[in-house]
């Protein structure tokens, strides 16, 4: 199954070593990987990629992209069922939670990048980072056991679903690295 | 490891290659950017021939996304190779349609070899 996944961790290193892990998870044939970046939330909220290459149009680019992914991975209706927690109990939680979020978002969706900017709150709050990819997956449980080990919450919907959400970019994959790198920041 | 999914797996890390020589001169200047045209666009078109032939008995799924790929490369090589006569202002436009392509041969690459595992795990099931 195409899907996209979040994995949302407590600070930028151990996003770093998932994105590492994840690309061995490819490496394996467990999981194959199409592109993966690694994402940071500010304490004023504002998401930064930690890029591999300092060109400030590229980051600028990019960051607005994966800004619209983190939304589309948290609504409207799919986060509901598609939203999971690998480490902890609080599953249904973060479901419930996800779902009423995008019911709101959907219901006023008058400016789209609002909308996207809202839910992406949800996925990525303030001071975290993660780690954004598309994946193909015949199975959720090594991305789900990988995550665990870094302490790491994952969200993951259908590329499908995604798609046929109404803000959907078809350039999503341009903002996610197709190989592993040394993620930096400015 | 399958010989099949041996050659998927060279050939989408030679197109995850080109993505990074691409995206590095971003940031490089124009004699740079122009030196590398030439050897950028025969790597993509010799990828774009070894592509081609994977595609022999493959499964339909993955024989699509092998001849989307070999196309998109293809595209990639001419691109590449235009580099090294655009002009100053052409310059950043056509090497960001260079990483665009090869992004998306890669993305070819990486779901022809996601749709391989997957027939490989379902025999073995």
């Amino acid at each position: 199954m195409d899907n996209y996944v979040a994995i949302v961790l407590d600070n930028d290193q151990k996003s770093y070593e998932a994105l590492h892990a994840l690309w061995n998870l490819d490496s394996n044939g467990d999981v194959t990987v199409h592109g993966a970046a690694v994402v940071h939330r500010d304490k004023f909220g504002y998401v930064n990629v930690a890029t591999k290459d300092t060109d400030p149009g590229l980051r600028t680019a990019i960051g607005v992209g994966i800004g619209a992914l983190l939304g589309a991975l948290a609504g409207p209706i799919g986060a509901a069922a598609g939203a999971s927690i690998a480490a902890g109990t609080a599953a249904g939680i973060g479901a419930a939670a996800g779902g009423v979020a995008g019911l709101t978002a959907d219901a006023a969706k008058s400016d789209q990048h609002d909308q996207a900017a809202f839910e992406t709150d949800f996925v990525l709050p303030n001071g975290k980072s993660a780690v954004i990819a598309e994946v193909s997956e015949q199975w959720t449980t090594p991305i789900d056991t990988m995550a665990s080990r870094f302490g790491g919450k994952v969200y993951r919907r259908s590329k499908s679903d995604i798609q046929n959400d109404a803000w959907f970019s078809p350039d999503y994959p341009e903002y996610l690295y197709p190989y592993d790198y040394e993620p930096q920041y400015a | 490891m399958s010989n099949v999914n041996g050659a998927l797996e060279q050939a989408r890390a030679k197109a995850q290659e080109l993505h990074k020589q691409i995206l590095a001169t971003l940031g490089k200047d124009q004699a740079n950017v122009r030196a590398n045209a030439e050897s950028l666009s025969a790597q993509a078109h010799e990828l774009a021939r070894s592509v081609k032939g994977l595609g022999d008995n493959q499964q339909a799924d993955a024989k699509q996304r092998l001849n989307d790929a070999a196309s998109v490369l293809e595209g990639l090589a001419g691109d590449a190779k235009s580099l090294a006569s655009a002009s100053q202002t052409e310059l950043k436009a056509k090497n960001e349609a260079a990483v665009h392509r090869a992004r998306a041969a890669a993305l070819k690459l990486s779901q022809a070899l996601a749709a391989k595992r997957a027939s490989a795990q379902l025999i073995h099931s």
